[in-house]
């Protein structure tokens, strides 16, 4: 039960990844690919929060103007990983555009956003 | 001018050229040449970096002077130069030859300017792999690079090539997540995600199942990413449907790059004791088996060219990553050499590919029986291109084959070799169909009318075609620099 709880987010992220993976494989609509790519987008951005969370740490901003006071590095949470998921939400947020442009894109030409009837226009209409 | 700022202007020139073309709006020669003179400056750079490292020494470049490892750190060592100039000579090559091509494939502006554009981008995004030093970084790159692929990709008139992109798009995502995850696993396990400082830190965390999770992870995206067997579904669609000059950018280099990016995880920076603790290299040695046979034998019964091509890919990138799976030196620069010859030749054939659609229309290789007389220098040059990718041996083809097979043989893999030359033998098999069709097929009705395909491609694939004999010439020459510096083990 320990192992349960004290990996719940560990969970989450598998779920989330393998989630999104099988919504990706097994959905026929292309909107909801897309939806199922930007969970498994979401489930690396929770593995890497829950890496950097630490009981009881602060946002890491030291308090005071004292520089050269000893920093207890155990008062704050890793701030790196926080960073770098927001570049990774940028990257995602560019990937999604661009997705949803192509699916705008097979839309107008193919009048569907399903995907057997989409490869069927894609036979007829090359 | 010193010499530490040259990993980065190898990366500024493309870039900043990508913001400037714009402002000569409607004009494609403007856009074009100044693309064009951007790679080549970009080339010289890296050629002049190349210089500065040949003797084993490498160039760190600090991004706003961030002292790694908390900062991103820019590397160029003799590897990285010798990538960055493989592909700005490669993207030089194919901008100056593909003007009439786009003009064809794209259209009118403003979606030629965007086209420059993203092609300046992309390779901006490749520059920036391959010089990196930081793992997420290169995340960040991997994803730059990737996401203008697709849009190259998808510039076509055609449904098929936006549907092709789309596709690309949802696989190769998920093997940037698989990728970035693997980052994650790496920086738990160790705390860093500068690439000297992971060498550093990694003997103490070697037998942890942290660390060999993130390597698979990452090699996971990676042979997503290059388009090795298993993980291969998005390529030859892609390639195929891709308007031909976008084409003729991403298949010689895209997969390199991100064969050069595994070659550099896996061999430089976690290091060839590592790959045996757990079997990675195993691994690689089994995936590039079968995607070498795999690869040859699905070339063998297309009957579109490019598709053909797009499979050969999938066979030699499976060759490259099988060479790197022997973890021996020799294998090694034959691997090396390979990225390097392979580039070149896909290059040259995906321009005949480009030349022969534009002025005749012909994709299906059963047409090409009419070019032997309507495009004969190009046909020439296809011959050659053709010879050197069996391995006959004068040209460069046969020298890094040679060096795998010397490789496998040292390493005590003899059934390995028998794979590299039956790889050959069945390269050797699909294109003499194409050889076949184009020079041995009476044509019933001779028309002698020379219509060769726009000048600068044919020129171009002329020139490279030579440009093989020479690189065969010299490869001995590069492969005994290379085992001084650059394999593993040695002084890099």
């Amino acid at each position: 039960m320990n192992l349960f709880f004290g990996l719940f987010n560990y969970l989450v992220t598998l779920f989330l990844v393998m989630f999104g993976i099988y919504v990706m494989i097994a959905r026929k609509n292309l909107i909801r690919k897309i939806i199922g790519m930007a969970v498994l987008q979401t489930g690396v951005i929770l593995f890497y929060i829950t890496a950097s969370y630490k009981a009881g740490g602060g946002i890491p901003i030291i308090d005071g103007h004292d520089a050269h006071a000893v920093v207890d590095v155990t008062l704050y949470a890793n701030p790196l990983p926080h960073a770098l998921m927001l570049t990774a939400i940028v990257v995602g947020v560019s990937t999604l555009g661009l997705a949803l442009v192509l699916v705008v894109s097979i839309y107008r030409s193919t009048r569907t956003i399903e995907e057997d009837e989409m490869l069927q226009g894609v036979k007829r209409n090359p | 001018m010193t010499t530490q700022q040259i990993p980065i202007l190898i990366f500024l020139i493309p870039f900043v050229t990508c913001l400037i073309i714009p402002l000569f709006w409607n004009n494609r020669l403007i856009s074009q040449a100044l693309a064009a003179v951007a790679v080549l400056m970009a080339a010289l750079y890296s050629l002049f970096g190349l210089l500065q490292v040949r003797d084993g020494s490498y160039i760190n470049y600090h991004l706003s002077g961030w002292i790694p490892p908390f900062g991103i750190e820019w590397h160029l060592d003799s590897l990285s130069a010798l990538m960055a100039l493989l592909v700005n000579l490669v993207a030089f090559v194919v901008l100056v030859s593909t003007g009439q091509t786009v003009d064809k494939d794209i259209g009118k502006d403003p979606r030629r300017t965007a086209y420059y554009m993203v092609v300046l981008l992309h390779i901006s995004g490749l520059l920036g792999m391959i010089l990196t030093h930081d793992f997420f970084n290169l995340f960040v790159f991997l994803e730059v690079a990737s996401l203008t692929a697709y849009a190259l990709i998808g510039s076509g008139h055609q449904l098929k090539s936006t549907v092709s992109s789309f596709r690309y798009l949802l696989i190769g995502t998920i093997g940037a997540s698989f990728y970035l995850l693997g980052v994650g696993y790496l920086y738990v396990a160790t705390g860093t995600l500068n690439m000297t400082d992971l060498t550093m830190r990694l003997p103490e965390v070697m037998a942890s199942r942290t660390v060999f999770l993130g390597a698979l992870l990452m090699l996971l995206g990676l042979a997503i990413k290059m388009g090795l067997f298993p993980f291969h579904g998005w390529l030859p669609d892609a390639y195929t449907y891709a308007p031909d000059s976008a084409t003729a950018f991403i298949a010689p280099i895209m997969t390199k790059v991100a064969i050069y990016t595994a070659i550099r995880i896996f061999y430089l920076v976690l290091g060839a004791p590592f790959l045996q603790y757990f079997g990675l290299s195993q691994i690689l040695l089994i995936l590039g088996t079968f995607a070498v046979i795999a690869g040859s034998v699905m070339a063998f019964v297309q009957k579109e060219f490019k598709r053909m091509l797009a499979y050969s890919s999938v066979s030699h990138i499976g060759l490259i990553i099988l060479a790197l799976g022997l973890n021996h030196p020799a294998a090694f620069m034959g691997a090396v050499l390979h990225v390097i010859h392979h580039a070149v030749m896909k290059t040259i054939l995906f321009l005949i590919a480009a030349s022969a659609y534009y002025k005749h229309g012909v994709h299906n290789i059963f047409d090409f029986a009419k070019l032997r007389e309507k495009m004969p220098f190009t046909m020439a040059a296809f011959a050659v291109t053709a010879l050197s990718m069996i391995g006959v041996p004068p040209m460069c083809g046969f020298f890094s084959k040679w060096y795998i097979l010397v490789g496998s043989l040292q390493s005590g893999y003899p059934g390995v070799a028998v794979v590299v030359v039956g790889a050959s033998l069945l390269t050797a098999l699909y294109f003499f169909r194409v050889i076949e069709q184009a020079f041995y097929h009476k044509t019933p009705a001779p028309e002698a009318a020379v219509a060769e395909g726009p000048i600068p491609a044919v020129v171009a694939s002329g020139l490279l075609s030579l440009v093989l004999l020479i690189l065969g010439f010299y490869a001995p020459s590069i492969f005994a620099w290379g085992m001084r510096i650059m394999a593993p083990g040695s002084a890099l």
